[in-house]
């Protein structure tokens, strides 16, 4: 089996590995068929347009699951992952690259746990316009517990 | 406007699901999973789970089914096309597993305003066939007046 993290290896500061993908139209719309969330907004770039977003955008928690992939392949075990928080920000639109990270901020010795600032940020459309990049998801939360 | 706070409390039909390996593969796959435990029941079995693990975000299969139940209730003041999902957080017990026969009690929790955006939290306590606390997980929904892209 993939064995978990052990608490003794993890370094308060530590970054864990930060995981990129392209966010790609066949998958959101994969995902709002697998999520059954057919929001307009998640499938349709005219109704996403008269909202005032410039196409069609993801779903939050498709995001949301890109962050618990790259925080699952750092523990290792699934269910050592306890806590999540996320603050939803920028929309994500079709063809961003998004990037999740993360940061031990605290390990508790008495729980064995492991708190995680984590976030998804928006690396723009590849236009390289240099932009600084947004965030998907920040300022939030996780925890792990780990043996 | 604002969401009716004097709903805060309501519960709603209960809303189950039924985790089948269909269901959790192509979600996994739509989220880009990799880790063989979340595709495959042999790996996850050999990982030591009961059964093939479902991604965290599956909630989102029982999120949907009670945000539509709720914005269905005329006293909410806002349809499901006019809100977005803000902040969400969770509690895990433990991951779900292909085989859960999951069940929860919509509930709403606090309902505020800050300035011309309202915010209704969402509750769902997910518990197993046998009653056992699996995830506690709180939705945050958001209208914004004028449109939800600003």
């Amino acid at each position: 089996m993939t064995a978990a993290r052990a608490f003794e290896d993890v370094r308060v500061g530590e970054q864990i590995p930060s995981l990129s993908k392209e966010v790609r139209r066949e998958d959101v719309l994969a995902y709002a068929d697998a999520s059954t969330d057919r929001n307009p907004l998640h499938l349709d770039d005219d109704f996403a347009r008269e909202a005032g977003f410039p196409g069609m955008i993801a779903h939050g928690m498709f995001t949301m699951a890109h962050l618990t992939t790259c925080v699952t392949d750092w523990v290792g075990d699934p269910d050592a992952l306890r806590y999540l928080r996320v603050l939803f920000r920028s929309a994500v639109a079709m063809g961003d690259q998004i990037t999740a990270g993360g940061k031990v901020l605290e390990k508790d010795d008495e729980t064995k746990r492991v708190r995680l600032e984590v976030w998804v940020s928006i690396d723009g459309d590849g236009d390289g316009d240099g932009a600084k990049p947004d965030y998907a998801i920040r300022r939030s939360r996780a925890e792990v517990h780990l043996a | 406007m604002t969401f009716n706070a004097d709903l805060i409390g309501k519960r709603y039909e209960e809303v189950r699901l039924s985790v089948t390996a269909d269901a959790v593969t192509r979600f996994a796959h739509a989220v880009g999973e990799h880790n063989p435990v979340f595709l495959d029941a042999t790996a996850a079995k050999e990982a030591g789970f009961p059964n093939q693990v479902a991604p965290p975000a599956i909630m989102a299969l029982l999120q949907i089914v009670a945000v539509q139940e709720i914005t269905a209730d005329p006293a909410i003041g806002a349809g499901f096309d006019g809100i977005v999902h803000g902040e969400q957080e969770y509690e895990w017990e433990r991951q779900v597993v292909v085989g859960d026969e999951l069940s929860t009690i919509p509930t709403i929790g606090d309902i505020r305003s800050k300035g011309s955006v309202a915010f209704m939290d969402v509750q769902l306590d997910v518990t197993d066939a046998s009653g056992e606390m699996v995830v506690r997980s709180k939705s945050t929904l958001v209208h914004f007046e004028g449109g939800v892209g600003g």
